[in-house]
């Protein structure tokens, strides 16, 4: 019983995925496509609880539902953009069979990897007792801060360094002015 | 029928190809920012299957690291494309595509 349910709300999450997938790529209005990039979002965070991975699930809505599209959404309004009148597709679109015959090849032979690989024998500890026993953010936490704390510490570095470019950037065109 | 790795990989495999797409065809440069958002998306839901398929850890922090880098990549890179906004008045990859005025 519990199964089926479990399929049934995949089935759910991955036609609401795939279909707003869909609108973001051929909508005309760019705010469209950035509301339907937020369906396509939390989608996956339900897809991630069927996971048992609920940690990567409220990350999920927190930064990239809430903070990428966020800013997204603010550079769309600040930069006052309409669906263009020039068309959607960009002058290699005229290739656009080429390109479509690409991107079918590759999801063909992404399909084949999938269907006819063998998964390794790779197994450890985190089966859905233990996750559940000590809590998916303890399990988290207690790998990150051990095994993989360098990343960590560096991630920091990133994203600090990612502000003070954005802030330098955005003000040294306004400086020239 | 049985929830098994295939269902989510195969479900992996749709988005990434969708992103593409969305890369490869569209003219607004947001939009193929946005792709490639669901590119990576993707990829996170690759990692977090295996992760739990094979009952390892390692999957759901990379995931972890992975949202960390497309943040910044997010805020980095739709600075540029204001700043290049400034400079041309368009997102349109088909006129920003020359580094000559």
């Amino acid at each position: 019983m519990e199964s089926i349910i479990k399929l049934l709300l995949f089935y759910a999450f991955a036609a609401a995925a795939v279909v707003s997938a869909v609108m973001v790529v051929v909508k005309k209005n760019p705010v469209s496509s950035a509301m339907s990039l937020v369906v396509t979002f939390f989608s996956l965070s339900g897809i991630y609880v069927l996971l048992n991975s609920q940690f990567i699930a409220v990350m999920q809505v927190l930064v990239y539902a809430g903070a990428i599209m966020v800013l997204i959404i603010f550079v769309i309004m600040l930069l006052n953009l309409r669906a263009s009148a020039l068309g959607l597709y960009n002058k290699t679109a005229s290739k656009a069979a080429v390109i479509i015959i690409f991107v079918l090849a590759m999801f063909v032979s992404l399909v084949a990897i999938v269907v006819t690989g063998q998964m390794s024998d790779v197994s450890g500890m985190f089966n859905n007792a233990h996750i559940n026993r000590a809590g998916g953010v303890q399990v988290i936490a207690r790998a990150m801060f051990s095994d993989f704390l360098l990343p960590f510490e560096l991630t920091s570095l990133l994203i600090t360094v990612a502000i003070i470019g954005a802030v330098v950037m955005s003000r040294g065109a306004a400086k020239k002015q | 029928m049985e929830l098994t790795l295939n269902h989510y990989l195969l479900l992996s495999a749709v988005l990434f190809t969708i992103g593409t797409a969305g890369v490869l065809l569209r003219r607004n440069a947001i939009i193929i920012f946005m792709s490639v958002e669901l590119m990576l998306n993707a990829v996170n839901l690759t990692l977090v299957a295996f992760s739990r398929y094979q009952q390892q850890i390692t999957g759901e922090i990379f995931v972890f690291f992975v949202m960390a880098v497309a943040a910044a990549e997010a805020a980095v890179g739709l600075v540029i494309l204001i700043v290049v906004y400034r400079h041309k008045e368009s997102v349109d990859v088909d006129e920003i595509n020359e580094l000559r005025r």
